[in-house]
């Protein structure tokens, strides 16, 4: 029987060797996969296609968890650009802030950062949820097709920008909305939605004054009438 | 792509390694580019002199040639070259731009920096292979900024390396990760206002635009937020004065920059990972600057 590994000191290896021995991990049925000192390494944890829980203790670098099908991974200090990116299904839960494009093109699953992000946090979700406990940058959720964004605090500039589909939840203060992008009423299932993503990571929904932001479809088909619109959108 | 870094003490009475805290940050930076590496040092300031770091041809006369145009100057004293670098003090009250002519006149010379405190030190390879041609790690000083440089619009030598001295300004040092689209446009102007640049790269205009506004009288603060509305394109870069270090970031974020500081330092990098080579500590939290967003901190 192989090896059952649990722990990996990622300050002893490579990139690659770390990933190979993350994967090795999960095809053996480790159910827990902890590594320690990742000091903000890129490209960690990519591509696990199992629900094996990967714990990171200390900060990771760009792309970690990105492409993951079904992973639980935690990150137990900050992580930098594109987290999550293409997640597939599963969750990622950031301790820390997050850099740019937090949640980029997520089909499915679930990203949590519980600091501040980044610019085009959520751009062009195609699915899944994302929720951030603290602000989100510039064009956040910018061509979102899918999907739900929670942010319990500010949005920068140009929210929602050539949103398709899906919907933003923000409870601080929205700086400028993007091109397109409506607020709309917010209504019971709203209230319970935000009740129940934010309890799951200790966050009671209550404090904030929550706004619903949508498309305001009128991107979907050209129309030389909305000039104006597309004029401003492009 | 290219790779910035910044460390300052905040304390203005404290001097620490520096030098290893650049090396430290700018070895990890190094997956952004090995094209040339540089740093722009900050030490204790002298008021009776200057300190001139020189780019030299590495073989024949021309270390003494340099020696009888400085000599020729003022007091010259602290003179040594290593292969291609050359660093002298000099006691001179005059005109910086005519120093930097009269050193200039001696073929195969640039003057990289001149000034009361600032350093600046580049080659072109990554951070190690700088240090083995000009070492730099073991210089104390109160701050210090590095570039690691993948090149896309100029050439690949060392004129083209950062940090960018914004001649003849003493002590103004500029890394930059980006283009600066208005940058002819940016430089005609600058040079109708009698500033000279010595390359073609688009960053060294940077630095002669902020020098430019604080000689005018403008603060750091207001320099750096005019800047975001002037410069045309994408940027993060890091300027260093003698007081401190401004950052600046483009209105689209496009270039990556955060930062993160205590009561004792101010980090700054492209990269987390840059910060974690010199900072283990879990509570310094580092933040991403926003999208033109400006910052500064001065000792």
């Amino acid at each position: 029987m192989a090896t059952l590994i649990s722990e990996i000191d990622c300050s002893q290896h490579t990139t690659r060797e770390i990933n190979q021995a993350i994967k090795r991990a999960a095809a053996d049925g480790v159910p827990d996969v902890r590594l320690t000192n990742p000091a903000a390494r890129h490209c960690l944890a990519v591509a696990v296609m199992s629900p094996t829980r990967i714990v990171f203790d200390g900060p990771v670098g760009w792309y970690c968890g990105g492409m993951c099908d079904g992973a639980e991974i935690v990150v137990n200090g900050n992580c930098g650009w594109s987290v999550g990116e293409n997640l597939m299904s599963g969750s990622i839960a950031v301790h820390g802030n997050g850099g740019s494009s937090a949640g980029a093109t997520i089909r499915g699953g679930r990203v949590f950062i519980e600091g501040d992000t980044g610019a085009r946090t959520g751009i062009a979700m195609k699915g899944g949820i994302v929720v951030v406990g603290g602000s989100v940058g510039y064009m956040s959720g910018f061509m979102m097709q899918r999907g739900t964004m929670i942010v319990c605090g500010d949005a920068g500039d140009g929210i929602g920008d050539s949103m398709y589909e899906g919907t933003v939840y923000v409870g601080g203060t929205i700086h400028a909305l993007g091109a397109d992008c409506v607020e709309s009423e917010l209504g019971g299932d709203d209230r319970a939605l935000l009740e129940s993503e934010l309890g799951a990571n200790d966050i009671d929904s209550g404090g904030y004054d929550w706004k619903k932001l949508v498309s305001g479809r009128k991107l979907w088909n050209f129309s030389k009438h909305e000039y104006d619109a597309w004029r401003a959108a492009l | 792509m290219c790779g910035l870094c910044g460390f300052l003490y905040k304390d203005p009475g404290r001097y620490g390694p520096v030098g290893h805290a650049m090396f430290d940050m700018l070895t990890p930076l190094d997956r952004r580019g090995t094209d040339s590496t540089g740093v722009a040092l900050y030490g204790p300031p002298r008021d009776d002199s200057y300190v001139l770091r020189v780019r030299i041809e590495a073989n024949g006369d021309t270390p003494g040639r340099v020696h009888e145009a400085l000599a020729g100057a003022g007091a010259v004293s602290e003179e040594s070259h290593t292969g291609g670098n050359l660093r002298a003090r000099i006691g001179y009250a005059g005109d910086l731009g005519t120093l930097t002519d009269l050193v200039e006149e001696v073929p195969e010379t640039e003057v990289f920096s001149i000034g009361r405190s600032m350093e600046i030190v580049k080659d072109v390879g990554d951070a190690s292979d700088v240090e083995a041609a000009a070492p730099y790690k073991s210089f104390q000083g109160s701050h210090a900024i590095g570039h690691t440089r993948m090149a896309t619009e100029s050439l690949v030598d060392v004129a083209h390396s950062h940090p960018f001295w914004a001649r003849p300004f003493a002590d103004i040092s500029v890394v930059h990760n980006g283009h600066i689209t208005n940058y002819h446009k940016l430089r005609r102007r600058l040079a109708g206002k009698g500033h000279r640049f010595a390359t073609g790269n688009d960053s060294e205009a940077i630095a002669v635009y902020i020098a430019d506004k604080l000689e005018q009288g403008d603060s750091l603060e207001n320099a750096l937020r005019s800047s975001v509305n002037d410069l045309d394109g994408t940027f993060a870069y890091l300027i260093s004065t003698p007081q401190g270090i401004g950052v600046a970031r483009d209105r689209f974020a496009l270039k990556p920059l955060i930062f993160a500081e205590d009561d004792e330092k101010v980090l700054i990098a492209s990269e987390e990972i840059a910060l974690r080579r010199v900072a283990d500590s879990t509570d310094l939290k580092p933040r991403e600057l926003g999208a033109g967003e400006v910052r500064w901190w001065l000792r």
